[in-house]
């Protein structure tokens, strides 16, 4: 099998997306939503870890302190909730996908012409 | 042995086991078929506990190294150590995951054999039932795939013993702060995960609307394409109406996942907000301790990793338990399909007569029932058909006709009465053994894509003998035609599997599954509409060969052709479930019954002279 350029590669993965598009409308920017907190969500954490470690190994000041301690759970509570709606939107979007899929192949098999219908090499 | 037949999956009868002896049931089947996988299994799950374990640590070792001072060499060895072992660690939890997923083939072909051997051996009359078919479905989506639930289990249970494993180890370490904690993780986890039981059962209540949306639609997908609508298709123009279809049941599905998400955008609420209780009071229980010295900072970074990690391997906990619910479920369908109960005599039944010369066949008074049927197909039926007797069984359309050949070849008993060969009750006898007695021509059919060799013999080219295939081909009127084939009877049969594999019209598949009960040439053959397929050639030279194709056997003939029956020794004309007229073809003509008028029903579109018909008439 010929090997596929990465020119080539980009374009079919456009045209993939466009599809998506046309019939999934928000399913690969939500997916890619999802991921980008999913990312981004663990090294907020970190970032409000080190500046409490690092108040409480300096100055020890209680109002900043706890400042930091809302400002983690708050930015956590806010992603998971994102995280959890992006998810359901998409999954909804998702279990449709195949089924409207499904009819873009059923509706070429019923407006194929019975001769083609019966040829082996169109079958496979 | 009473059978249960509701027809809800729901209320099935099933064989109820419970999730500890099925999961006992699985690892003692990998266990016998493949021991290995255990142990692949439980590596996976010391993997998977330790990659947690040593993150959590890893960040309190090196902020201890950092405040204690020491030195920068000691502190980058350490942390060599830990990537090393993370390293090693992930690479092995990939490989793996990855591994495991393929050795589970071997477990999905043990299973899918044990369906494939139960559906193939099962009694017959237990094909016939809606109930066991349903299960045999069920069963072989349980083990058909690597996503399967049989197959499933295995990711389920390494997640469970894992997250069961973590628990302990992360719970043990929380002790040490406090076991209020524990309780608080354990009661908001516990909350989560009720809240999310809900949506469960919500699904569970209304799966039965979103399945039937999807079947339509799957329905519509496989016989867009399939050849043997697609002439209905296109003359009926039914193209659109299936559209519409497609389209609102689309819609159906979209409006089920809407009310699904709404739901769940609640829970998603809760769920978010028990999360930001549980970080809260933990942050602020591990600040209050960090000032009053009780904990170092290496501390409080770690058990910050802790109780985020307690509450996920709870949650995990909740989630496999239950998955693992939902599994047990489909297992049972599983195992209640291998252990349906079978009635007919195998290994312990009479060894049936064998040799090629046919006995008595014998009913007395039996009738039949269909399972679910308010009325008797046959009723108290009393026949008796002596060695080499020729048969001809006509009669309309659901007359019982068929029925009567399945209870004389034993593939069903009778509901009330006895069916004797050679004087015992067909019951007593080893019917896997006893079915070696009939050749039989069904109107339905099973065709394997093999050589044509190999459905006359039905056995391996091997064991087969080619002459005798090339004599009853011959015989059938098939023979014609196979030798123009390039491979002649080795010529591979239909295009399922093999592109040069040759098909055959319906009245050639007459021919060879005709050759076939030729080939088998057991003592009693059995016609159903051998020549309903068959052209006016094809059918002469049928029965012009007939005494040939029956000689010394016992032959029962069905058929709705009456000119074809009169050849036979014997005509039983059946009406609504009983033998209402008994004769040979002149005896049956004189008696001007009801034979007689159908047979001249048939008989005036064949004579040449409109005016002898009228007189017919």
């Amino acid at each position: 099998m010929k090997k596929m350029t990465i020119t080539k590669r980009i374009s079919v993965t456009m045209r993939g997306f466009s599809i998506l598009k046309q019939y999934c409308p928000g399913l690969a920017q939500g997916k890619a939503m999802y991921e980008l907190i999913n990312s981004i969500q663990p090294f907020v954490s970190i970032w409000f870890t080190a500046q409490i470690v690092n108040e409480i190994s300096s100055q020890r000041r209680l109002k900043t302190i706890l400042l930091y301690v809302l400002g983690a759970v708050l930015i956590n509570f806010i992603c998971a909730l994102l995280k959890s709606i992006i998810n359901h939107v998409c999954n909804e979007k998702e279990s449709q996908m195949w089924s409207w899929f499904g009819k873009v192949f059923s509706d070429k098999q019923i407006s194929l012409d019975f001769v083609d219908l019966e040829n082996a090499a169109i079958q496979h | 042995m009473k059978k249960p037949n509701k027809s809800s999956h729901d209320e099935l009868n099933l064989t109820k086991y419970s999730v500890i002896r099925n999961i006992i049931y699985c690892l003692n089947n990998t266990a016998k078929c493949h021991f290995l996988l255990l142990c692949w299994c439980v590596l996976k799950i010391l993997v998977g506990t330790l990659i947690p374990i040593l993150t959590t640590i890893l960040p309190k070792t090196v902020i201890e190294m950092v405040t204690a001072k020491q030195s920068l060499y000691e502190l980058i060895v350490a942390i060599l150590v830990f990537m090393g072992s993370l390293a090693i660690l992930s690479g092995a939890d990939i490989f793996l995951t990855k591994f495991i997923y393929h050795q589970k083939f071997r477990m999905n072909t043990f299973y899918l054999k044990r369906v494939a051997l139960k559906g193939l051996t099962t009694d017959y009359i237990n094909q016939e039932n809606g109930l066991f078919r349903k299960l045999q479905t069920e069963s072989f989506m349980c083990c058909n795939g690597n996503y399967s639930p049989l197959s499933n289990i295995y990711e389920t249970l390494i997640k469970f013993c894992t997250s069961l494993l973590g628990l302990s180890v992360f719970g043990a370490m929380l002790v040490q702060v406090h076991w209020g904690i524990i309780v608080f993780l354990i009661t908001t986890t516990t909350i989560s995960y009720y809240l999310n039981r809900k949506i469960i059962a919500w699904t569970a209540a209304n799966n039965k609307e979103r399945i039937g949306y999807q079947q339509r639609i799957s329905y519509i997908n496989n016989i867009s394409g399939d050849i043997r609508s697609a002439k209905d298709i296109r003359l009926y123009k039914m193209a659109v109406w299936f559209s519409d279809i497609y389209n609102n049941n689309m819609k159906g599905i979209a409006g089920w996942y809407k009310r699904l998400t709404h739901k769940l955008f609640g829970v998603a609420a809760y769920d978010s907000g028990l999360a930001l209780l549980r970080e809260s009071i933990a942050y602020l229980y591990l600040l209050y301790l960090i000032w009053n010295g009780q904990i170092t900072v290496a501390e409080f970074v770690m058990y910050l990793s802790v109780v985020t990690g307690f509450s996920a391997w709870l949650g995990n906990i909740f989630s496999q338990l239950s998955s693992l619910n939902q599994i047990n479920l489909k297992i049972n369908y599983f195992r209640s399909y291998l252990e349906y109960p079978e009635t007919f005599n195998r290994s312990n039944g009479l060894i049936s007569p064998v040799n090629d010369c046919p006995k008595v066949i014998e009913l007395k008074n039996v009738s039949y029932r269909y399972e679910g049927a308010e009325h008797d197909t046959l009723q108290n039926i009393n026949l008796k058909i002596i060695p080499g007797e020729h048969i001809a069984v006509v009669g309309l359309n659901g007359a019982g006709k068929t029925t009567l050949v399945k209870l004389i070849c034993g593939l069903i008993d009778p509901t009330e009465g006895q069916v004797l060969y050679d004087g015992v009750d067909v019951r007593k006898y080893n019917r896997v053994e006893f079915y070696r007695l009939f050749s039989a021509v069904f109107q339905q059919f099973s065709i394997l894509p093999v050589t044509i060799a190999e459905i006359v013999a039905e056995t391996v080219l091997e064991n087969t003998d080619e002459d005798r295939v090339k004599r009853c081909l011959t015989v059938a009127g098939l023979w014609e035609k196979i030798e123009q084939l390039p491979n002649s009877v080795n010529s591979q049969f239909g295009k399922t599997i093999y592109d040069d594999g040759i098909e055959f019209s319906g009245g050639e598949i007459q021919k060879l599954l005709l050759a076939r009960a030729m080939y088998k040439s057991a003592p009693v053959m059995l016609l159903d509409e051998p020549t309903a397929a068959l052209d006016p050639i094809a059918e002469s030279m049928l029965y012009e060969n007939y005494n040939q194709i029956s000689s010394q056997k016992t032959t029962v003939f069905v058929s709705h052709r009456l000119a074809s029956t009169s050849f036979c020794d014997r005509i039983l004309l059946i009406e609504n479930g009983r033998i209402c007229e008994e004769g040979n073809h002149n005896e049956l003509l004189k008696q001007n019954g009801k034979y007689s008028m159908l047979f001249e029903m048939q008989a005036k579109y064949y004579r040449e002279n409109p005016e002898e018909t009228e007189v017919a008439e």
